[in-house]
């Protein structure tokens, strides 16, 4: 009885944490393309989840169209808040760029409870809701489908980058701020584009995260749950903030199931991942994937 | 850094300048009739108009607020460390002031600078992996330590009260009880010019400049012999005894204390009345909570000729996040670096 509830735990974990990955490779793209920490970019994830809801249920779309809008309406949007909040600020020390960012957050998060209102409301079923059976264990079709979407998402994010020629030119200047451009790349073209990117994949993991899991659109952000992730990972390489990602879905996972069967302290799981990260830094201060470049940041 | 960028015509000759506690003569005697004031504020004479109880209040939080952003500032903008965590240290000052006085029966004379040094106590003991932090990892490992002291907060009931929040006793001295608003102004207006005057006499030592050094240039400061993690250490400690000592006092004035006002927002905005009043600047912390406390007051002042529709809730809080952008993109030594450029011009 115990094991199998722990298994399931673990199988839920490792779906969470994949998604926390994929969200978590927006910060990478920001923070390579950019040096720019976007703290903000936790609140642009129910930016999205809310245009998709609102273009289904009130105009009765189908959800594929509504998606595809609500993509299409998420690169606009970063783009245009790069072009206004960010360009101005000439290599400005990382400190001006979070806290720049945090009031851009406070602003959306205030922007669309202001809207939408605080309470939360029920996206409507898109997938069949019956358990799926696998390997033994229980799944919801959900979850199963979002597991897919996050592998498809890492997969389409590691071909771009590492095949397309549009990639690597976003991966040069990012690597070298003089070499890159030498060799061709735009750097404007790979900012824009980073953002573009990450705007693209925000929009598919929010909705992922939110219609798939069938969990009410919240509007208080998962965004602060990302940092462990992005930071455990190390600032700059994608592997590692998947590996990230997925290490804290699983603590989260383990967290809850023993604080389920033997310490009872209660929410536990939703601090667990913030005294791993703690203890990381404590051992590891420029964590664990970092690159020599951002240790000297 | 902009903050510490001084209008062209203000040259200065020698080092002493450089470590004057007033910048000119007219800054001294600005501030003593600000003192001043403020002491005959809640005096009641007859005949003479007296201030309503809720400027009162709102001139205590103000207080109390704007001696945690002086302690933010001395590590944002003299330091140059991010911390999204003044607001957990705020609230820990407040309680731990609150449990002192009401469950160990410590007089609150002293229970005050007691949460004072609990707290730089517990910044240091925090600090002990943020030490070895540079920028963006610091900045993330204070969003962690807020999150996990605003968690500790909702499950210390002992400590806290939970939800329904703890009792802090008022403020006394040799058996004089000093409650209502109008005396506790004068223990409030103390520790204020205390602490201010500290931190102001802070940058003027061989301290207060190493951890200018530290913040414009890292390795240089290192190359010179200033010891980094000693200084980002002494940095915290500093930084949350000034929020101990302002979440006690506001623990004493309000009577009683939530864990609802110490969350992450109130933590972004330390940061907001560190930035908008003027980052590197003692005065412009002060201004700073002026500010960002003075500006609901205001906005509920026009509302309340202008019927507001539900979604004015969260105007507020709109105006604040876009305050802060516009700040850091436009002018980002506040309103401080603004008013010296203004003065400047006008001496011409």
């Amino acid at each position: 009885m115990n094991s199998s509830h722990l298994i399931q735990l673990i199988a839920g974990g490792l779906i969470v944490g994949a998604l926390y990955g994929v969200i978590a490779i927006c910060f990478v793209l920001l923070y390579k393309g950019n040096r720019a920490a976007n703290v903000g970019h936790g609140e642009i994830v129910p930016i999205g989840t809310w245009a998709c809801w609102w273009l289904v249920t009130s105009f009765n779309l189908p959800f594929w169209i509504g998606f595809i809008v609500c993509l299409g309406f998420m690169v606009l949007l970063s783009v245009t808040m790069q072009k206004m909040a960010l360009r101005p600020v000439p290599g400005p020390p990382v400190m001006f760029v979070v806290v720049a960012t945090m009031g851009l957050t406070l602003f959306f998060q205030a922007l669309l409870k202001g809207i939408f209102g605080a309470s939360t409301k029920p996206f409507p079923p898109v997938f069949a809701m019956q358990p799926v059976n696998l390997f033994g264990l229980e799944f919801e079709m959900s979850s199963l489908a979002s597991f897919m979407c996050s592998i498809v998402a890492l997969a389409g994010l590691a071909y771009f980058f590492k095949v397309t020629k549009l990639g690597l030119a976003m991966r040069a200047p990012a690597s070298d701020r003089q070499a890159g451009p030498l060799s061709g790349a735009s750097v404007r073209q790979a900012f824009a584009l980073s953002w573009a990117v990450a705007a693209i994949v925000s929009a598919l993991s929010a909705v992922v995260s939110e219609v798939i899991s069938r969990v009410p659109v919240a509007v208080e952000p998962a965004g602060v749950m990302l940092f462990p992730p992005f930071i455990a990972g190390g600032l700059e390489s994608i592997s590692g903030v998947v590996l990230g990602g997925v290490v804290i879905g699983l603590l989260e996972s383990l967290a809850r199931f023993s604080n389920a069967e033997y310490l009872g302290v209660g929410e536990l799981m939703s601090v667990a991942p913030f005294y791993a990260l703690l203890l990381i830094l404590l051992i590891k201060p420029f964590s664990l994937f970092a690159s020599v470049d951002s240790k000297r940041g | 850094m902009e903050g510490t960028v001084r209008p062209a015509d203000d040259v200065r000759t020698g080092y002493r300048s450089g470590s004057v506690l007033f910048a000119t003569r007219r800054t001294r005697i600005a501030c003593l009739i600000g003192v001043a004031a403020l002491c005959i504020l809640p005096l009641q004479i007859d005949g003479l108009p007296s201030v309503s109880s809720t400027w009162l209040a709102l001139i205590i939080q103000i207080g109390c607020y704007g001696i945690a952003a002086l302690g933010l500032n001395i590590l944002v903008g003299f330091t140059g460390q991010v911390s999204f965590s003044q607001a957990a240290f705020f609230g820990f000052g407040a309680f731990t002031s609150a449990y002192l006085s009401g469950k160990l029966g410590v007089p609150v004379v002293i229970s005050i600078p007691l949460a004072g040094a609990a707290t730089a106590l517990l910044g240091v003991m925090i600090c002990m992996p943020a030490r070895r932090l540079k920028a963006l990892y610091l900045a993330i490992a204070t969003l962690a330590v807020q999150i996990i002291l605003q968690d500790f907060f909702s499950r210390a009931g002992w400590f806290t009260g939970g939800a329904a929040g703890v009792k802090a006793l008022p403020f006394s001295l040799y058996g004089i009880e000093l409650s209502g608003d109008r005396h506790y102004l004068y223990v409030v207006l103390f520790f204020l010019v205390v602490m201010s005057v500290f931190a102001a006499n802070l940058m003027r030592t061989r301290d207060g400049r190493a951890l200018v050094a530290m913040r414009d240039h890292h390795q240089s400061a290192e190359t010179i012999g200033i010891n980094l993690a000693y200084y980002r250490t002494l940095a915290f400690a500093i930084s949350s005894f000034y929020a101990g000592i302002g979440g006690a006092l506001l623990a004493h004035h309000a009577s009683v204390v939530s864990i609802a006002a110490f969350d992450l927002l109130a933590s972004i905005n330390f940061l907001a009345m560190v930035i908008i009043g003027g980052l590197a600047s003692v005065s412009g912390s002060l201004i700073g909570a002026v500010f960002i406390l003075g500006l609901p007051e205001l906005a509920q002042a026009i509302a309340k000729s202008v019927t507001f529709t539900a979604g004015g809730a969260y105007l507020k809080e709109m105006a604040l996040g876009l305050a802060i952008m516009l700040f850091l993109v436009f002018e980002p030594g506040g309103i401080a670096a603004r008013w010296r450029k203004i003065t400047a011009q006008w001496n011409r």
